[in-house]
């Protein structure tokens, strides 16, 4: 058995034996509740590592990986837990001992090799990041505010990072951006393990912060944010783009058009469990005259995760569970289905096609970017 | 092992192959429940060979194809809901096969104007009390675990305790039809009588795939909350509590809320009993109950509205979350009339002495209130653990002494069977049982099929209580001891082991 993989701190095996075992934590998973067995929850795998640590249980390079993968460190668990099991923090010290083994899955290797390499996940050449802004772009002068584009929107959802030049520039907030010098924010090498390589990420990003003069950072990418919110230094402001349009509805200085939708938005993890940004995506949607707003039965801190997080481990998982999400919004006659988080936002978009739905799915950027 | 590679290849046929696993991490999942601390050698000690396969049905007609295969080939069926009970029931004792609810979780209709809703039993309790009261509805009996207790455990368990009871009974009163899949294979629709049938058959009788239940439009709600002194004076307000038939009525005993508090989980006042009481009506008759309730806990300290509406907010999870200050627990549940309560509690507070314990009460149903006894413990330490083990059998005598009795059967409770009924009933109960299942697949040694005689698990008790540590070497022996040898040996002393 490798124990060196295992929970090592006291307070990590305190843990293991405070589960009482009551499986609320199914309740929310959205791996347990695409696949069921046991051994895909928090209950079950707790279970497993007790025993694994007791030496009762064979260790499985695989089984244990799958166990520890099959997690969308969403949340949710901890949220339903009695006992108030951190789930995350256990999963996230057994991918870093994984990843120090060198035992991830095929994809996640080509991902984390593509990303040291290319600082995207999309394989994208690193010159192009900032291409979306077009040759005749220059930085203002003097911007107190930066925008930190991410991975997906400045390569594969390049409209977003368009829709907030709009909006931006309707608010009449001048902002830069860091362009070819923008790499990935490391959150992907973070949730997979990869510690030292994110630590990296941190390092470049925190040297072309510096030498930008700026006082807030803000992005429209949740997994950027939440990064961003826990796990990089605490030097400057940091805000998602729902935070700093909230912000601009107050001042007065950002207002849209009509939109006669009925739109249901959902919560994200990285920004909602994660961040507790709940109220501020709902105010600037109801600042849209003649939206209607809907809720998904679960909501807020109760949401049921899009299982977006599992797109580079397990794919087919991912693109399952938010069949769920999509068909709930289609029984309440959403017109628009609000996401604040792309990987959320293309998640629902891999749903949707396998329920066959036309049902429309936006990102919270591209929906407002349209009604300034 | 039970099951040969043509039965794994028929049952993977049956509910697809990714509904089916013989995984040994989920094998060992399913070979566990609620009590999941209990010592594993207990359990080999016990003769359990455990789970061979899990399925994971999504409908009847699965369930029924599953049940008649393993009929023919005399496989051993244990029914699984969210195993959200510490009594064994879910255990695996003779191998074969789990059938895990969880993928029937679909809601099939909901009739307002009929005031009844149709459900797989596989769905969550919770899931079901979201549903309805976005409509406008609510359900009248629901387990106190209802996050994770499914329809078809509450109801196979008794469905006798927890919210809703005190007003509306037992679950058995709400049922209007249950889809059952019998032992062989047929699928049988009962009436809202036959249906008793199945209420507490723990999975014996057949497996419970569909339930209509009665429903009933949300009324207004108050809620209450109050710290009372006197452990007399709670006792008799709680008596008096039962025959106003709220909606929820719950106390944390003393102990219990010490280490609430201790655990930095709540912040109550440290009284003999905190009673929390939920009424369900309509502004009338909220008006006349809440003064009622005000002149019944006149004196005493009243929490806020919202502090009273946080504690009902805070139903399934208030009794567990010191639980991290043991980190283990050693929990017994058991009813006795609301009228012995104090001396229930005094019996208790005699026989913990010295233990870190509280007790929570959960509504029941005839006059009995339920009481749930936590005792903190650590797994790891195990000569500990089984010292605390043999409370188990000194809490359900005081339970008998006082008229009540262990809650549900189960696997640990059974030996307990003959002093609760008469043995023309327990006579009754098995000629039921072998007529639904002659086979005797359906969760073979639980409930009326005594695994171990009581007697021998009485000395089992009094060798914990007193020479704990001899009976911890004994349990590490059985490590050595092939299960065979062990199986061989029960089956001289012990009924139902083949």
């Amino acid at each position: 058995m490798k124990t060196d993989t295992l929970p090592t701190t006291e307070q990590m095996i305190h843990d293991l034996y405070t589960c009482a075992s009551c499986g609320y934590c199914r309740f929310a998973c959205p791996v347990n509740k695409e696949l069921g067995f046991e051994s895909t929850g928090v209950r079950g795998k707790l279970l497993i590592l007790r025993k694994l640590l007791e030496g009762k249980l064979d260790y499985s390079d695989a089984r244990v990986r799958d166990a520890v993968f099959q997690c969308a460190q969403c949340e949710a668990c901890k949220v339903m837990c009695p006992t108030g099991i951190d789930f995350v923090k256990i999963n996230q010290f057994l991918r870093e001992s994984l990843a120090k083994e060198g035992n991830l899955l095929e994809l996640q290797k080509t991902i984390g090799k593509i990303l040291s390499e290319k600082k995207n996940p999309f394989n994208e050449p690193p010159a192009e990041r900032g291409a979306w802004l077009g040759s005749a772009y220059k930085n203002p002068e003097k911007a107190d505010y930066l925008y930190f584009v991410g991975c997906t929107a400045s390569y594969s959802a390049n409209r977003i990072a368009k829709s907030i030049q709009r909006i931006m520039k309707a608010a009449g907030l001048d902002f830069a951006v860091l362009g070819g010098e923008e790499q990935c924010c490391g959150n992907p090498l973070l949730r997979m393990g990869e510690r030292e390589k994110f630590d990296q990420m941190v390092a470049a990003n925190m040297a072309a912060f510096d030498k930008m003069g700026i006082k807030t950072i803000f992005t429209a990418c949740a997994g950027c944010f939440k990064a961003f919110f826990h796990d990089y230094p605490k030097k400057y402001e940091v805000l998602h783009v729902v935070q700093l349009m909230d912000r601009l509805i107050r001042e007065g200085k950002l207002k849209f058009k009509p939109l006669p939708k009925r739109v249901i938005y959902f919560d994200g993890c990285d920004i909602g469990r994660h961040c507790g940004i709940y109220e501020e995506p709902r105010n600037v949607l109801r600042a849209i005259p003649q939206l209607e707003l809907i809720e998904f039965d679960y909501n807020r801190e109760q949401a049921l995760c899009c299982g977006g997080p599992l797109v580079a481990s397990y794919p087919e998982l991912a693109g399952q569970i938010p069949t769920k999400h999509v068909q709930e919004a289609t029984d309440k006659n959403a017109d628009i289905l609000v996401s604040a988080c792309a990987a959320c936002m293309l998640n629902f978009k891999e749903g949707a096609k396998r329920l066959g739905s036309k049902l429309d799915i936006q990102d919270i950027c591209m929906l407002t970017g349209k009604q300034v | 092992m039970v099951l040969k590679e043509t039965d794994i290849f028929s049952l993977k046929e049956i509910v697809g192959a990714n509904n089916f696993s013989c995984d040994p991490y989920n094998l060992l999942c399913y070979s566990r429940d609620l009590a999941s601390s209990i010592p594993d050698e207990l359990l080999k000690g016990y003769g359990m060979i455990g789970a061979e396969a899990v399925l994971l049905p999504q409908d009847t007609a699965q369930v029924s194809k599953v049940l008649a295969y393993a009929n023919s080939r005399g496989i051993p069926i244990t029914p699984r809901g969210a195993a959200s009970w510490a009594l064994g029931g879910v255990l695996p004792m003779e191998g074969g096969i789990v059938v895990d609810t969880c993928k029937m979780n679909r809601i099939f209709q909901f009739a307002p104007a009929d005031q009844f809703i149709r459900v797989q039993t596989g769905i969550e309790w919770k899931r079901v009390i979201d549903f309805l009261a976005a409509r406008g509805f609510t359900v009248g009996a629901n387990p106190s675990s209802g996050v994770s207790a499914t329809i078809g455990g509450y109801i196979a368990t008794g469905g006798g305790a927890g919210i809703g009871v005190t007003q509306f009974g037992g679950v058995g009163n709400q049922i209007l039809s249950l889809k059952v899949v019998l032992s062989d294979g047929r699928i049988i629709e009962t009436d809202p009588w036959s249906s008793f049938y199945f209420v507490g058959s723990e999975g014996t009788l057949g497996i419970i795939c569909e339930a209509t239940l009665k429903v009933f439009p949300s009324l207004g709600r108050r809620f209450f909350m109050f710290s009372v002194d006197s452990l007399h004076r709670g006792c008799a307000i709680l008596e008096r509590l039962y025959e106003m038939r709220p909606y929820y009525v719950s106390f944390l005993d003393k102990g219990l809320v010490k280490l609430l508090n201790e655990a930095g989980a709540h912040h109550f006042r440290e009284s003999e009993l905190t009673i929390s009481t939920v009424f369900h009506g309509t502004d009338k008759q909220l008006e006349r109950v809440s003064k009622e309730v005000q002149k019944l806990f006149v004196g005493c300290y009243r929490y806020s509205n919202e502090e009273a509406l946080h504690e009902w907010d805070d139903r399934y999870k208030v009794g567990l979350a010191f639980k991290k200050l043991g980190p283990s627990l050693f929990a017994q549940d058991f009813r006795v009339p609301v009228r012995f309560l104090e001396e229930a509690i005094q019996e208790l507070a005699h026989l913990l002495k010295g233990e870190r314990y509280g007790v929570e009460s959960l509504g029941g149903e005839n006059g009995s209130i339920v009481l749930a006894v936590m005792i903190l413990a650590d797994e790891r330490d195990k000569v500990d653990y089984i010292k605390k083990f043999a409370y188990a059998s000194d809490m359900a005598q005081i339970a008998k002494d006082l008229g009540g009795a262990p809650l549900g059967l189960g696997l640990h409770n059974s030996i307990h069977l003959s002093d609760l009924y008469e043995e023309q009933a327990i006579q009754a109960m098995k000629n039921i049982r072998s007529h639904f299942d002659p086979k005797n697949i359906l969760n073979p040694s639980k409930t009326t099929q005594v695994r171990i005689p009581a007697e021998f698990v009485n000395i089992s008790m009094m060798a914990m209580r007193g020479v704990p540590g001899l009976v911890s070497l004994g349990l590490d022996a059985t490590k050595l001891v092939p299960s065979e040898f062990l199986r061989f040996g029960l089956s001289i002393f012990g009924k139902g082991i083949k």
